[in-house]
């Protein structure tokens, strides 16, 4: 997978819990997601579990905490996909 | 100072008791874990222990905290079906939820005679809020202003402060 299909990958996964669609058509790496998309905090943790199942990897809690924006997200599939 | 929290319980569903128990895992400690059921449902539970969490930051947001949001760092010990105890850092809390069929709320101060000087209001619009960064307040009568809380989710609302 590239990095265009991870990033379009994510999007995917995170679109059902965004709440500012203005902002989610101009999506960018350093897009935040509670900020900008406004997707509530408990969502976050959804995020989290679909990423898990679509990757098939595990997100500790200290890495979960990182996944604030989509560029540190990807950040954090890659590493636990290279575990 | 305060803090608060609702969940829409209608939005809170999941398909899946195995995701349930994933999403819990995910922010709660084993030790919020095993109390879960002792006084609700453990969906209840979960989002018992959930909006504590979230009303004790937003308080100690207000005291000066500056870390970010991280539930499974913030510990809750439910004492019966409304009480309980939240520590986030050095700062404790006292809590307390109502829960009905649709909703949730978690109510949060430092002194238990705090709860009797809360004021909440359920609709949105009803009292002119300002902000100061990110904290909200709100105008007393005698024209000086009270710091809020304001939570919202689904189609529920909640804003609390404490009366003068």
């Amino acid at each position: 997978m590239n990095d265009a299909q991870f990033f379009d990958r994510l999007k995917e996964i995170i679109s059902p819990y965004v709440q500012n669609q203005e902002a989610f058509k101009d999506l960018k790496a350093e897009t935040r997601f509670i900020e900008d998309l406004q997707i509530n905090s408990a969502n976050l943790v959804d995020v989290v579990l679909d990423v898990e199942d679509a990757f098939d990897i595990e997100i500790d809690n200290d890495s979960m905490e990182k996944m604030l924006t989509l560029e540190a997200s990807l950040a954090v599939i890659k590493e636990k996909l290279s575990a | 100072m305060i803090g608060n929290d609702v969940v829409d319980l209608s939005l809170s569903t999941f398909d899946t008791e195995g995701r349930f128990w994933r999403y819990s895992q995910k922010v709660c400690s084993p030790v919020e874990l095993k109390q879960f059921g002792h006084f609700e449902s453990n969906q209840q539970s979960l989002w018992r222990v959930w909006s504590l969490k979230e009303a004790a930051f937003k308080a100690a947001v207000r005291l000066g905290y500056q870390g970010l949001f991280r539930p499974a760092k913030i510990k809750v010990e439910l004492i019966d079906s409304t009480r309980a105890i939240i520590q986030i850092g050095h700062y404790k809390f006292k809590g307390r939820t109502g829960i009905d069929q649709q909703q949730l709320w978690s109510d949060v101060v430092i002194k238990d005679l705090d709860f009797k000087s809360i004021v909440s209001i359920q609709k949105p619009n009803c009292v002119p809020i300002s902000y100061k960064g990110r904290l909200p307040f709100i105008r007393s009568e005698k024209g000086g202003k009270l710091p809020a809380s304001i939570s919202h989710h689904g189609s529920f609302f909640r804003l609390i402060y404490l009366s003068a």
